[in-house]
């Protein structure tokens, strides 16, 4: 700050000459370069290790990438609390990653002007394959908490983890949990049960559905129709709706984001589209709080795919079980009474495991050693937050069936677990669906 | 198949009007003043949320036009003179970029303002079913569909049957030749600019009971409007709700016929044919597909 003083008070005797105001202009800038330097200091000193997070906080995925940017913060908070990683604090700089290719220019910044050594991200399966590839080249690490595109991990790179499942572990719990239970609730054999694929046309979208229809043909359901659209250009679904009501599917699968899953509902009650069930999988669209939100009670019955709406707490370790506990809590007073939902509850159980590694290394983001302490992490189901467990396997992913995922259903305006049983909290209701015009 | 004709037709058709609808604004702007708003979409965006906020406060959104014509005409007035006016006369690529400027600030605005949520705006009675011919259709759908039908028709009266709407047709035209001919085309341009973004303020009213509202609904809706526009010729508002309406066919019916996810490259396959058959699109005011150096 003196050079500050000192700089205004030799300004205020200078004389008015061109060359008196060149000078002036050039002292002004060094001096506030050095304020400059000396806050960002300052800040570093505050939190000293330095993340970057990348999320899409602006653009059609805001409203999901705020929310997991919230889970975040909640879960950093519990964190420093708790005395940081190896006696220092976490902190991070945000960038906002619209689309792909905002994606790639934010890593790069973060990377190149920021200096971090870590990015966490990204939401989305069509930003987290672009994005990594940044990181990647550059030998950063790259921790993803949420997309589930199973060509993340198939990269050949060597510091790029996934917390979260892949997409071919969502076909295989939504197609498991159709087989084992939904099915004889339908009063239908496996082989005979008819299902339908409905489905936006982006990474997500498309790898969650080819894994699980390729199950479903695997087990013995008769596929009857699959369709992808677009959901930035969908502004009416009867082409699709007409088709599944002509083909009578006992179960629509369906994959969306939320403008497209509020649409697709409202318009099957319009065009009196009766199905047995709608299955999905993620915590976007028939996932997201806006959609039962936005449809009320309109919006009870379909099964979601995601982190657990409430959990038996049995299953869970004591620790896991008590953090659970805290973040939710957490959530709902730092965000005006909104439930933790599947996007915030990915990105405060991908960070918790993100200490875990980085207490082991304390604190060090070398790769090799981050890399050596992620692959000795070997906690069973339940042991930690929305009761996974953790397991990477040499891709950095993070072993599918230590991912546990839960089949929500939209029950009194909210997402509960239904399934499996022993995780439960309520029971199914509404199968099969009740016609729309009773 | 049978028993799904009426319902292709009538969601065809009724999906053709709220596109129509969506346009008319645009074709007016685009046509008129030759100026590429790229902001229209964002303008729809913030009449739907204007419809939102209007019916949080039980304002029934149908009654809310009443508020949302008059808010328009000022924003539109407003915008005219900030950002569209000292540009009118500019070459393409600053207007282009100012529109395109003036859609990311208004997306943005609405981001930090309402945040990113989705929000479908739910009336008592927007969900009712009415069967015609089999065919299920809404209230809001019929609303904007009438909407576009009596618009369309005011519009065209206006343009055809008035000195003013004369004077809009000669402006279009040529500027120049208009402005020796006594016509004072930069009241011309801001009458025009003010109408049409009423239109849009229209249209996005009437389209919030049927989507979601969120800040990125504009530039998703935008390109769809801007292809109406194009296809039924720049200027014409006959056109848009005829362009309107083959884009709406072609989306549902194309879209049942050979899978939703092909329907965009259908309609683009009947615009790059008509374009390349008549340049000025189906009913383009001939002279408004023209960017010459005229002005």
């Amino acid at each position: 700050m003196s050079e500050c003083l000192v700089a205004m008070s030799v300004d205020r005797e200078s004389s008015a000459t061109a060359t008196f105001a060149r000078e002036r202009i050039a002292f002004f800038a060094v001096a506030l370069t050095t304020c400059g330097i000396l806050l960002a200091s300052a800040a570093f000193a505050q939190s000293d290790i330095e993340v970057g997070v990348l999320l899409p906080l602006s653009g059609p995925m805001a409203a999901e990438g705020r929310r997991q940017l919230n889970g975040l913060e909640v879960m950093r908070e519990v964190i420093n609390e708790r005395g940081g990683i190896a006696g220092r604090k976490l902190g991070w700089v945000v960038g906002d990653a619209a689309d792909p290719t905002a994606a790639i220019n934010e890593a790069s910044r973060l990377i190149a002007q920021q200096g971090v050594r870590l990015i966490i991200g990204t939401y989305s399966s069509s930003l987290c394959v672009p994005a990594s590839d940044v990181a990647a080249r550059r030998g950063i690490i790259y921790w993803e908490v949420s997309c589930v595109d199973p060509r993340f991990t198939k990269r050949g790179y060597s510091n790029v983890y996934r917390t979260e499942i892949n997409a071919a572990g969502f076909g295989w719990y939504t197609t498991e949990f159709i087989r084992t239970t939904l099915a004889s609730r339908l009063g239908k054999d496996p082989r005979s049960l008819r299902i339908a694929f409905v489905s936006e046309d982006s990474a997500y979208g498309q790898g969650s559905t080819e894994a699980a229809a390729s199950r479903a043909k695997a087990i013995g359901f008769k596929v009857v129709s699959v369709d992808y659209y677009n959901r930035n250009a969908i502004t009416d679904f009867a082409p699709i709706i007409l088709k599944l009501k002509a083909s009578k599917p006992d179960v629509v699968h369906a994959q969306a984001y939320t403008n497209d899953a509020i649409l697709f509902w409202k318009q099957a009650r319009q065009l009196d589209l009766n199905v047995g069930a709608l299955v999905s999988a993620g915590a976007t669209g028939f996932g997201s709080p806006d959609f039962g939100r936005n449809l009320g009670r309109f919006a009870e019955g379909p099964f979601v795919l995601d982190e657990p709406g409430g959990i038996n707490m049995k299953t869970l370790s004591s620790e896991a079980a008590a953090m659970e506990e805290l973040v939710a809590r957490r959530y709902a007073a730092r965000y005006g009474g909104e439930m933790i939902g599947g996007a915030a509850q990915l990105g405060a159980a991908g960070l918790w495991i993100l200490s875990e590694v980085l207490r082991r290394t304390d604190g060090d983001l070398d790769p090799d050693r981050f890399r050596q302490a992620v692959m000795s992490l070997d906690i069973p189901v339940g042991g930690m937050l929305n009761g996974w467990g953790v397991k990477f396997g040499a891709d950095g992913q993070n072993a599918n069936d230590r991912v546990q995922h839960y089949m929500l259903q939209w029950q009194d305006g909210k997402l509960v677990t239904v399934w499996p049983e022993k995780f439960a909290v309520a029971p199914l209701k509404r199968v099969p669906l009740p016609p729309w015009r009773d | 198949m049978t028993e799904l004709l009426p319902q292709l037709i009538a969601s065809s058709i009724l999906l053709g009007g709220i596109y129509g609808l969506m346009s008319m604004g645009l074709t007016l702007i685009f046509g008129v003043m030759r100026i590429v708003n790229f902001a229209h979409g964002e303008f729809l965006m913030l009449a739907m949320y204007l419809a939102v906020g209007l019916a949080a406060c039980g304002i029934d959104p149908y009654m809310g036009l009443l508020i949302a014509i008059p808010v328009s005409l000022i924003f539109g007035f407003a915008v005219y003179k900030c950002v569209v006016s000292p540009i009118l006369d500019q070459p393409h690529v600053v207007q282009i970029f100012t529109t395109l400027g003036l859609s990311i600030v208004l997306q943005n605005a609405a981001l930090l303002m309402w945040g990113a949520n989705f929000r479908q705006l739910q009336l008592p009675y927007g969900d009712r079913v009415i069967l015609v011919f089999g065919a299920a259709i809404t209230l809001p759908q019929v609303i904007a569909f009438a909407a576009a039908g009596m618009f369309a028709a005011m519009l065209f009266l206006a343009i055809r049957f008035t000195y003013l709407g004369k004077a809009i047709r000669a402006t279009a035209e040529d500027r120049k030749a208009a402005t020796l001919m006594g016509i004072d085309t930069n009241r011309i341009c801001l009458l025009t600019f003010c109408v049409g973004t009423a239109c849009v303020a229209v249209s996005g009213v009437l389209m919030a009971p049927l989507y979601a509202t969120y800040p990125t609904i504009g530039a998703n809706l935008a390109l769809t409007a801007f292809v109406v526009v194009v296809l039924g010729g720049m200027g014409s508002i006959g056109g848009a709700l005829l362009g309107g309406m083959i884009v709406g066919v072609l989306d549902v019916a194309g879209g049942y016929a050979v899978g939703t996810s092909w329907k965009e490259v259908l309609y683009f396959i009947v615009f790059i044919t008509v374009l390349l058959i008549r340049p000025t699109g189906l009913f383009g005011i001939r002279g408004a597909e023209e960017f010459d150096e005229a002005r």
